[in-house]
């Protein structure tokens, strides 16, 4: 199967996160593999009709979150999955969903950011 | 004035007429036969979604060749005539090869590709030289580039002339340089908006093709002047010079020869997009 990713201007999501993001989701999935040299930045933002500078971006936030790594000889090259890394993120995402929860919760009750620490305080040395 | 000068000046509207013959026919259609080596060479499926990319990619290139030989051609005729002299020799090729080289780069920089709006998929493999044409391209006019800077100081001082040397010294350079450029220049031009299969292999294949005949005008403009280079060195004393001359003309066919072989030899491209073709790219006899 050959990895391909779309970017759609017209979306509300910024055009180098469409890249990040799924470029990440095919690394994540094993699609593509570790040692893979992506494309040049010109031959994506060219294929992809955006300014280099978004591909540059793009790469520079997978770089960053260690999904590529950066090489004069071979360009920019895909690395091994990290599973850490992957759950950490996993972790990070449904700690969010139940703080929204919360906070909705709160809201609907009517309660202060106070009083919602202080349950949280609360809660937090039951389970200590 | 001489007599050698209305014989020049006759001469030199023959080629011209030949040579706008030649570009009036390469603004009309791509003859049959041009198109039938396209597909032997690259295996590509001619056919209605890819008709138009295919010819058009075919017309402009072919275009843009010939004017680059015939306005090289321009260019020594007006010499020789200014000159009062008939000059067939290595220089001749030089600027020819050179003509080509221009031609075939301006050709494949002026090709143009559909943008339009709305979302766009792009694969995420990276076009490589080496997919698309064998490692001649790369190695031979690196290999000529390092010659030539050898042997062009010791032809400057050997001759005593910094100028001649120091201009096919250039001549290989700028033709080394003006290849590898454009071979970025080809890779990462934009893919063709349709994502049909047939699209996408010809898209590969015109990209071979432009990679194959600008490899060769490049191997072509820089042996050439490397082999001038070296007959300058060789000449001066009068004696042996037409014998240089000849022997440097005869290697200049001789490269002329492999340099044809190579860009017009078959060339399979792994299509990147859409299309299933797994056989590795593989680089099939001279033909």
């Amino acid at each position: 199967m050959s990895a391909t990713i779309t970017v759609d201007p017209s979306s509300g999501v910024p055009p180098y996160e469409q890249i990040r993001a799924q470029v990440e989701v095919l690394v994540n999935s094993g699609h593509l593999r570790p040692g893979t040299s992506l494309p040049t930045i010109r031959q994506l933002a060219h294929d992809l009709g955006v300014a280099p500078g978004t591909v540059q971006r793009a790469y520079r936030e997978l770089e960053l979150g260690g999904v590529v790594e950066s090489n004069r000889r071979r360009g920019t090259v895909v690395l091994e999955p990290n599973v850490e890394r992957t759950s950490r993120r996993q972790r990070d995402q449904r700690l969010q969903d139940a703080a929204r929860e919360l906070v909705a919760t709160a809201r609907s009750l009517g309660v202060d950011l106070d009083s919602v620490e202080s349950a949280l305080r609360g809660q937090w040395a039951v389970g200590d | 004035m001489s007599i050698l000068v209305p014989v020049l000046v006759a001469l030199a509207l023959a080629v011209l007429g030949v040579g706008l013959a030649q570009i009036a026919i390469s603004l009309g259609p791509v003859p049959r036969p041009r198109l039938d080596r396209f597909v032997a060479r690259t295996g590509v499926r001619f056919s209605a979604a890819n008709a138009s990319y295919v010819l058009d990619a075919l017309a402009r290139t072919m275009r843009w060749r010939t004017a680059g030989v015939v306005v090289a051609s321009a260019v020594w005729l007006a010499w020789d005539v200014l000159h009062e002299n008939v000059n067939v020799g290595t220089y001749t090729g030089v600027i020819l090869a050179t003509g080509f080289l221009v031609g075939s780069v301006v050709g494949e920089v002026g090709d143009a590709v559909s943008r339009g709006s709305g979302p766009r998929t792009a694969s995420l493999v990276a076009r490589r030289e080496q997919d698309y044409v064998g490692s001649w391209a790369r190695t031979w006019p690196m290999v000529v580039a390092l010659l030539s800077l050898v042997v062009g100081p010791v032809a400057a001082v050997a001759r005593g002339d910094a100028v001649s040397a120091t201009l096919l010294v250039a001549i290989v350079l700028v033709a080394w340089a003006a290849g590898r450029g454009c071979t970025r220049l080809i890779l990462e031009r934009p893919r063709p908006r349709e994502t049909d299969p047939d699209v996408v292999v010809a898209d590969d294949g015109l990209r071979s093709r432009a990679l194959h005949a600008v490899g060769g005008a490049v191997v072509l403009a820089g042996s050439w002047s490397a082999i001038a280079l070296v007959a300058f060195l060789l000449q001066g004393d009068g004696s042996r010079d037409g014998l240089v001359a000849a022997v440097a003309l005869l290697v200049m066919a001789v490269v002329a020869r492999i340099a044809w072989r190579r860009a017009t030899a078959p060339f399979l491209v792994v299509a990147t997009l859409g299309a299933e073709v797994p056989e590795p790219a593989q680089e099939g006899p001279p033909t």
